[in-house]
């Protein structure tokens, strides 16, 4: 024995090392690359806005200044101006929040646990506003919803009834932008819910508790990651939103922060260093809301899918099934058919001003498809239909699988440097996009690999700035897989790349379609970011329709908009097929 | 709402009668074998510069000014060359922006750029920009003290920045003529004017009125409560469907919105109304730099300043008359009606004038 004992650590040291070093080579390789990879899609851009913020001039190739840092630029944000827009926009995120979840909520948990009437069709009611941009949403609204020239208003006066719609005011920003972001929170907490496993409630009510609490002791604290993760998610986007703020909010003269720094740096001469250093306040205060989140959720775990079947049980609503239908039914109309309808009158009507709505309809030649036409007919229009397509699959794809490398890593393994992946990911978030797109363009100048006026630019640029949206999906689906599933198959002796392919990715096949899909509808719908990179060869569709929003040709923008909607309607229908076809 | 669409027809038909009338250089897609550029008996491009830019066969034109204007001047231009134009039309603060990155880089997609704003085209030449065009002798001449910056750039017209009402709205016999009658308490809230910062146009829009309109007069507008856009063309939109009755309104915006249908009447007030020159520079890593000079040159010919005057534009020629705006002519550019402030004057006043104008109408930003 003792020979043996002598002998064994003798004869097995250099093996025993060189393999410890192997190990620690191999831990480290695969974050290492991750984290070098999301360095330089998003903290370069993030150095570049942070370094203008205490800079004197905007940074910009050929003109790196240091020497006169500074922090003038941060009495800026103290100003009473910016306060104010810092309220605004707290006060607008947080009411556009509240009402996007209880939209979202209410719809998924209708559609996912109860026996509403037409529950199929409401659960499309849920994602159809997906299809709508937020701008174009807002579009349609300022067209419907004005006071003086609103479509709604001057319906309202063609039956001889006063005009009371307004929606150029706070309480109309919140409402267009809960409009818009509760299809968010539809779909993380129906997700939630339908994977929800039904032991634990059915095990609640065996023993006596009434369905009231069921709801309120098992089901909603099971939803809870994601209930906080839309919460979170869509105050941070509601906060950053700038097109919504800039065309409800710029008519009303509500302030908020994305639309100051958007001033600011259009203002002459572009104030970009002051700019920054207000989206460097906003940056703070996400990360604290973020580093909360995790806090709340750290304290427990969520496990609710296992290696046992289940179907989730349908609660029977009796009297309200059809209240709620009713309820689903108004939420679509206001925030699909009605701006849908407007948008087309506007982009059908013969002449920008519209005296009469029921009017225009006795009238012969009133309505005309020539904007529609113009359009279809235009070359520009074309070519950016194709780059939008062929840039929101691949940065689609392409996010989709760095967020399922990134997510697995911060959730499923110890290697180090979770966290910092984890935060980096989520940093773009806290960007305000129009920041980020500043960022992202000097970036890729200085960047000695010549991607700047290609389609490539643009497609990292939406990986980069969608990084949070694809880590958060795959991260809560991650979540909710119980990994002893993939852990036996490693135990039975799979390789563990073999057991994440054959047995995790399988069951994320869902989550993982759905992130591609929320992807690829928030890369079509990307406005304010490819806003700075584009040039004359890489025109997006939405950037076409900002164009002739921007320059006040309201009627093509509308046409636009709705030829834009059909091919993002076109394009999910397309994506849902084949993710159907997938999981057969 | 069809005399709109009569409107677009007629200033299209005018615009190519206007280039007929001229002869222009019989140089369309008709002469194959190299030629000169001739308008109206002006060289402007000589037989080596025109084929070899009709050999690179297109140019890439950044610009500031409105989308309708731009279209114009290009569809003409390419009629008489054959030389196709990409417009990439951006705000002029965006504009300058997206420049001084690409021209760091030195990856400047621009063949020609029009921008306006003193402080802006000081700032892009300054930065490298631009390069050197040698203008044609007639062409020069005509176009005299526009040349600026030794012959870097040079002004293409003078844009006229005035008000305009949205006549479907305004009552007959209520309209207002001068900038005295928008301090009228009737257009309480529904007046509209376009932010100071906005650029070049905005801040000669605010010189003019603290100097010759009244010192106090933006006091006394503010107290209407006007409603404050971004940007002129978003604020046409606004006045165009009504959403504000009386709007400050740059004339060629004014004039293609009224090409499109818009029931838009603008004003020629006694006071006078604010002029701010566009500027032109050939870029300096033109991928077309043939097409470009002859773009550029062609920008002072007598069919492109024809064109600046339909527009409601200030031509830098003496020689091609001064706009018209439906019925009205407006005042000779000598006559004092238009105010026009040089560069100098325009910098020395653009913050002081900006500070004040957010002051009074309470403006963060």
């Amino acid at each position: 024995m003792t020979s043996q004992t002598a002998e064994k650590p003798v004869r097995n040291r250099p093996p025993a090392l060189r393999g410890r070093a192997r190990r620690l080579l191999r831990e480290i390789t695969l974050p290492a690359v991750l984290l070098a990879l999301l360095a330089l899609l998003i903290l370069a851009p993030v150095a570049l806005v942070v370094l203008s913020a205490f800079a004197s001039d905007t940074p910009r190739p050929g003109n790196f200044d240091l020497s006169g840092l500074t922090l003038d630029n941060f009495v800026n944000v103290t100003s009473a101006g910016s306060v104010k827009a810092a309220l605004n926009s707290l006060a607008v995120g947080v009411g556009a929040s509240a009402l996007a979840l209880l939209i979202g909520g209410f719809l998924a948990f209708v559609t996912a646990r109860t026996n509403v009437y037409w529950r199929g069709f409401l659960y499309l009611v849920g994602l159809l506003p997906m299809l709508l941009p937020s701008y174009v949403g807002a579009l349609a609204w300022s067209v419907l919803g004005s006071e003086n020239a609103g479509l709604a208003n001057i319906t309202l006066r063609d039956l001889g009834l006063p005009g009371f719609v307004d929606i150029n005011n706070i309480a109309g920003l919140i409402v267009v932008l809960a409009l818009y972001y509760a299809p968010y929170a539809f779909l993380l907490i129906h997700g939630a819910l339908s994977l929800m496993n039904p032991d634990l409630e059915e095990a609640a009510n065996v023993h006596g508790a009434p369905f009231a609490q069921v709801l309120r002791r098992v089901t909603l604290p099971l939803v809870t990651p994601a209930f906080l993760g839309a919460a979170v998610l869509i105050l941070v986007l509601t906060i950053e939103n700038f097109p919504v703020s800039q065309i409800i909010g710029g008519a009303a003269g509500v302030e908020t922060l994305p639309t100051y720094i958007y001033r600011l740096m259009n203002s002459t001469p572009s104030r970009g260093n002051e700019a920054a250093a207000v989206a460097i306040a906003l940056v703070a205060v996400v990360l604290v809301v973020t580093a909360l989140q995790r806090r709340m959720l750290a304290r427990r775990t969520f496990t609710t899918v296992s290696g046992k079947g289940m179907k989730p049980r349908r609660i029977d609503l009796g009297g309200w099934r059809l209240p709620a239908l009713l309820a689903g039914l108004g939420y679509f109309l206001l925030s699909t058919v009605l701006p849908v309808l407007s948008l087309a009158f506007v982009a059908l009507h013969d002449s920008p001003y519209i005296g009469t709505v029921l009017g225009a309809f006795g009238k012969p030649d009133a309505f005309t498809a020539e904007a529609f036409a113009d359009v279809l007919d235009s070359s520009i229009a074309q070519r950016a239909t194709v780059n939008s397509v062929v840039v929101s699959v691949a940065a689609a794809l392409l996010g989709t699988l760095l967020a399922f490398a990134v997510a697995y890593v911060v959730q499923r393994t110890k290697l180090p440097g979770r966290q910092p992946l984890e935060y980096v990911s989520m940093l773009p978030l806290a960007i305000p996009a129009i920041v980020l797109g500043l960022g992202l363009l000097w970036t890729w100048l200085i960047m000695p690999i010549p991607v700047y006026g290609t389609l490539a630019v643009m497609v990292i640029a939406f990986v980069a700035a969608q990084m949070p949206q694809g880590f958060r999906g795959v991260a809560s689906s991650i979540g909710q897989v119980d990994r002893d599933l993939e852990d036996s198959a490693v135990m039975h002796g799979a390789s563990r790349t073999r057991a994440i392919a054959t047995i995790t990715a399988p069951l994320l096949r869902v989550g993982l379609t759905s992130t591609f899909l929320l992807l690829l509808m928030l890369s079509m719908r990307e406005l304010t970011v490819p806003l700075f990179l584009f040039t004359s060869d890489t025109r997006l569709l939405s950037i076409v329709i900002f164009d002739d929003f921007d320059n006040g040709i309201l009627q093509r923008a509308a046409a636009t908009s709705l030829l834009y909607c059909l091919v993002i309607l076109a394009l999910s229908i397309l994506s849902r097929r084949f993710g159907a076809s997938e999981q057969r | 709402m069809k005399a709109g669409r009569t409107d677009r027809k007629s200033l299209a038909t005018a615009v190519a009668a206007v280039l007929a009338l001229a002869g222009c250089g019989g140089s369309g897609g008709g002469a194959s074998e190299a030629a000169k550029l001739e308008v109206g008996g002006e060289l402007i491009a000589d037989e080596q510069l025109f084929s070899a830019a009709k050999e690179e066969g297109s140019l890439v034109f950044y610009t500031g000014g409105s989308e309708h204007s731009e279209k114009a001047v290009t569809d003409a231009f390419t009629e008489a060359t054959g030389i196709e134009v990409e417009t990439i039309r951006l705000a002029p603060n965006k504009l300058s922006e997206r420049v001084l990155s690409e021209v760091g880089a030195k990856k400047l997609g621009a063949d020609v750029i029009r921008i306006s704003g003193e402080d802006i085209i000081v700032a892009l030449a300054k930065a490298g920009s631009f390069q050197k065009a040698p203008l044609q002798g007639a062409v020069k001449t005509a176009a005299g003290d526009a040349i600026e910056d030794d012959g870097l750039y040079f002004s293409s017209f003078d844009r006229v920045y005035s008000f305009a009402f949205n006549n479907a709205v305004v009552p007959k016999g209520q309209e207002p003529k001068n900038w005295a009658d928008l301090l009228d308490p009737k257009w309480r809230g529904k007046l509209g004017i376009v932010q100071v910062g906005a650029g070049g146009s905005t801040a000669a829009l605010t010189r003019f009125q603290f100097d010759k309109v009244g010192d106090d007069y933006l006091k006394k507008f503010a107290a209407n409560k006007p409603r404050i856009f971004d940007s002129s063309a978003g604020q046409t939109d606004a006045l165009t469907r009504g959403e504000v009755s009386v709007a400050t309104m740059p004339v060629a915006t004014g004039v293609g919105a009224i090409a499109d249908g818009a029931p838009l009447t603008i004003a020629v007030p006694e006071e006078g109304a604010a002029g701010y020159p566009f500027y032109v520079g050939v870029g300096a890593q033109a991928p077309s730099p043939n097409a470009a000079k002859v773009f550029a040159s062609w920008l002072l010919s007598k069919d492109a300043q024809k064109i600046a005057v339909q527009q409601g534009d200030y031509p830098v020629r003496a020689d091609v008359g001064t706009p018209k705006v439906g019925d009205t002519t407006f005042p000779a550019a000598d006559s004092g009606w238009l105010y026009r402030i040089d560069a100098e004057t325009a910098l020395e006043h653009v913050e002081e004038d900006a500070k004040r104008w957010r002051q009074i109408f309470g403006y963060t930003g």
